[in-house]
């Protein structure tokens, strides 16, 4: 076939139509990108618009590299401060049920050091099995703000259950409310120049509600989980001592629901005389008969409460003779 | 745990059919008979793990860097096709049975959206990697390609349930508006809904 | 002009792409069971790139050589859609966002490709448009009403604005969309074959009327 020949045949004008087609189409859609491109900086602003009911405002990242992130429940992602209001944007994930939820919380200040009170909470993005996040009404979100009071701490159940019947994201609600309980705990000590304590094993613990008293070399812990449905907050009394074994433990509140605090392993329900060695061994390898109960979540939280007591009891021990 | 994570999500809890809705075409009009819905369950997984291998290097090392992302539409859309047309040619010439079980179903998958919402899934071109940055902490190559094959997995049950239940019903005797698409429809209303049952799955 | 005005009634009603034809079912679906407001969105983005593409590709029919037509019209699809995805995210964030995946997906929306093969690359391009806006207004009419009921449903709202304060939870999800969209087409297949049949009966009646009067002077003539 001859050059000519190639030219006229239906094959050359295939492929120059394609060709044409795709070159007038690449070409309309640069211009067009560069007259209608959205940039990183125009989307992060859009998003920080609807916190402030659409003005703009000048938000400076704060450097929070250092700090201690995950605060009561929730990992601490990002903190603005934003110049115009004076005041805090968190953003916060926690985990919900299919994965995390990552929530925007705005914390209005009194002053330079004292948390006044929350502005707004907004779901900022969600793992695509929350989609029940949806489901949330406006009102919840707003219950925030209003409901907060220095110290309180917010948990599902708080508002009466019958608004929530039937949304069924439960889940989901916990996870921000941790988030929100996590900023405002965040904000505090980050305006204060201080930093939250970070404990070891604190994952399932809420710090907030979970209390310790000091007796010479003995402690004794008021252990409460952290807000969750399927179990629910456990309460545990246990005491450790300078032998850094558990000498006396017991469940206050069982948090386990349906039938599955029966079918709770005996080796979780008491765990007098471990070390935390040992409990780290149930933790870490889940030997026979002790997580693999069907009660997985209720013997972990056990299993956890007793290795927070003891993982930390030297760091507590420590604080208190400094604070002596 | 990762690993378990990421197939009860793809298959189950993140559905593409009962959950997302993607992929309806195929999942209403070639349910008849169980053999034809697991050819087509099977096409799709393949194309849709094939086309996750090939868009995620190309969206990741040569769109981003050369800053034309806002091209992916056409890119993928030609890259899907381009990928039905091997697999058709190949499959044709090397197995002739498999050609004539999944083979002829290969040419309607270029505008299933199951596969192009893969893609797009994956290349985080809208924020929705989230479940696999969740699952495993970061996204890679090899983990979006599970997922896709997984998600393929699911796919072909929900076909294979929703043919099942076709067969059942070309027995009953609807009343005559109902017949067709409509009573399809609410059949595979019932499916979405015992789908709904797996978002409870924690692990 | 009775040409138009039949390709419109096909669009809008006896060929219905949503009721009649039930293609695109993945966006309808998707959006009647988000809201109202993203249903008619949805629709509305069909319509624009629909009649866009139908008047493109019906002035390019005489060019595109007929073994690469489908590529050809792959990527002038595509090409729209990017465009109109691009100005809902520039000017419309919100709708942009509710739409989700669901917009670039356009691409894929078997309407789209459908009308370009069966109608716009034989037809003119003003019959083209006409055809584009006819099938585009017959898909946002069917899931902006689908995605008033199933909202309605769903969370007591028609177009987020709240009405009674209830909310029956399945309406919006899959299941729920599955369902309406389902009786939808059933009830819109019933009223289309009453009013056929009762237009068929009128046109027999018609025609026989004209059949005896026709018989009547015949044997008129006859007996003169």
């Amino acid at each position: 076939m001859t050059a000519k020949q190639f030219f006229k045949s239906t094959a050359f004008k295939c492929i120059a139509v394609l060709m044409s087609v795709l070159l007038v189409s690449g070409v309309l859609l640069a211009v067009a990108y560069g007259f209608l491109e959205v940039t990183d900086e125009e989307r992060f602003n859009r998003k920080i618009g609807v916190m402030y009911g659409g003005e703009t405002v000048t938000s400076v990242e704060q450097d929070i590299s250092e700090k201690n992130l995950s605060v009561s429940g929730a990992q601490i992602q990002k903190l603005w401060y934003i110049t115009e209001h004076e005041d805090y944007l968190v953003q916060a994930a926690s985990r919900g049920n299919g994965g995390d939820i990552v929530c925007w919380i705005t914390i209005d200040m009194q002053d330079e050091r004292t948390v006044g009170g929350i502005g707004k909470v907004i779901v900022y993005a969600v793992a695509d099995a929350a989609e029940y996040v949806n489901l949330i009404d406006d009102e919840v979100f707003e219950a925030f703000s209003e409901d907060y009071y220095d110290g309180k701490i917010f948990s599902y159940g708080d508002k009466t259950s019958s608004e929530y019947i039937g949304t069924g994201a439960s889940s989901s609600l916990t996870a921000i409310c941790n988030c929100v309980n996590g900023a405002v705990e965040f904000v505090k000590a980050y305006a204060n120049g201080s930093d939250t304590v970070s404990y070891e094993y604190s994952d399932l613990i809420d710090l907030t509600r979970t209390q310790w008293t000091v007796n010479g070399e003995e402690i004794e812990y008021t252990i409460v989980t952290a807000a969750s449905t399927d179990p629910d907050r456990f309460t545990f009394t246990i005491k450790v001592d300078g032998t850094k074994t558990v000498t006396e433990y017991s469940i206050d509140v069982n948090g386990s629901t349906g039938s599955y605090g029966s079918s709770m392993s005996a080796t979780a329900r008491d765990l007098t005389g471990k070390t935390l060695e040992e409990i780290e061994g149930y933790l870490n390898n889940s030997p026979a008969g002790s997580l693999n109960t069907g009660a997985t979540k209720s013997n972990e939280r056990c299993y956890n409460a007793a290795a927070f007591a003891l993982a930390n009891y030297e760091a507590i021990l420590n604080a208190e003779k400094e604070g002596n | 745990m990762n690993f378990v994570l990421l197939i009860l999500s793809a298959v189950l809890t993140n559905n593409f059919i009962t959950v997302k809705t993607y992929g309806i075409c195929p999942f209403l009009g070639v349910s008849k008979n169980t053999k034809s819905a697991v050819g087509m369950g099977v096409a799709v997984t393949v194309v849709m793990t094939l086309a996750t291998l090939v868009t995620y290097p190309i969206y990741k090392f040569i769109m981003t860097p050369l800053n034309i992302t806002f091209l992916w539409i056409i890119f993928f859309i030609f890259i899907i096709a381009a990928l039905v047309q091997m697999l058709e040619a190949i499959i044709r010439k090397v197995s002739p049975s498999l050609y004539n079980t999944m083979g002829v179903y290969l040419p309607l998958i270029t505008t299933n959206c199951a596969v192009l919402g893969v893609t797009q899934l994956f290349n985080g071109v809208n924020d929705l990697s989230a479940i696999i940055t969740g699952a495993t902490g970061a996204m890679n190559l090899g983990w979006a390609v599970l997922y896709a094959l997984f998600a393929g997995v699911g796919f072909t049950l929900v076909m294979i349930i929703m043919s099942g239940l076709r067969e059942k019903l070309n027995c009953c005797k609807v009343s005559k508006s109902l017949e067709g698409f409509p009573v399809s429809m609410i059949a595979a209303a019932f499916i979405c809904m015992a789908f709904t049952i797996f978002m409870q799955i924690k692990v | 002009m009775n040409k138009y005005k039949k390709i419109t009634l096909d669009g809008l009603i006896f060929s219905n792409p949503t009721f009649m034809l039930v293609l695109g079912t993945c966006p309808t679906l998707a959006m009647i069971k988000s809201s109202a407001l993203s249903a008619a969105g949805m629709g509305l983005c069909v319509l624009v790139v629909l009649t866009l593409s139908n008047m493109i590709i019906s002035a390019l029919r005489k060019v595109i050589p007929n073994q690469v037509r489908i590529p050809c019209y792959i990527v002038i699809i595509a090409t729209l859609v990017t465009l109109v995805q691009m100005v809902l995210e520039k000017f419309v964030p919100s709708l942009y966002d509710s739409l989700g995946t669901f917009l670039a997906l356009i691409v894929v929306n078997c309407i789209v490709l459908g009308r370009a093969e069966a109608f716009a690359n034989k037809h003119t391009v003003i019959e083209s448009a006409v055809d584009g806006l006819a099938n585009g207004a017959g898909f946002t009419v069917a899931l902006t009403v689908m995605g008033i009921v199933c909202e309605f449903l769903g969370s007591g709202s028609v177009f987020g604005l709240q009405i009674m304060n209830f909310k029956i939870a399945i309406f919006s999800s899959p299941a729920g969309a599955f369902i309406i969209y389902g009786l939808s087409i059933a009830l819109f297949t019933y009223i289309i074959d009453v009013f056929q049949r009762s237009r068929r009966v009128k046109a027999n009646k018609l025609a026989r009327e004209n059949l005896l009067d026709r018989n009547g002077a015949e044997t008129a003539e006859v007996n003169v």
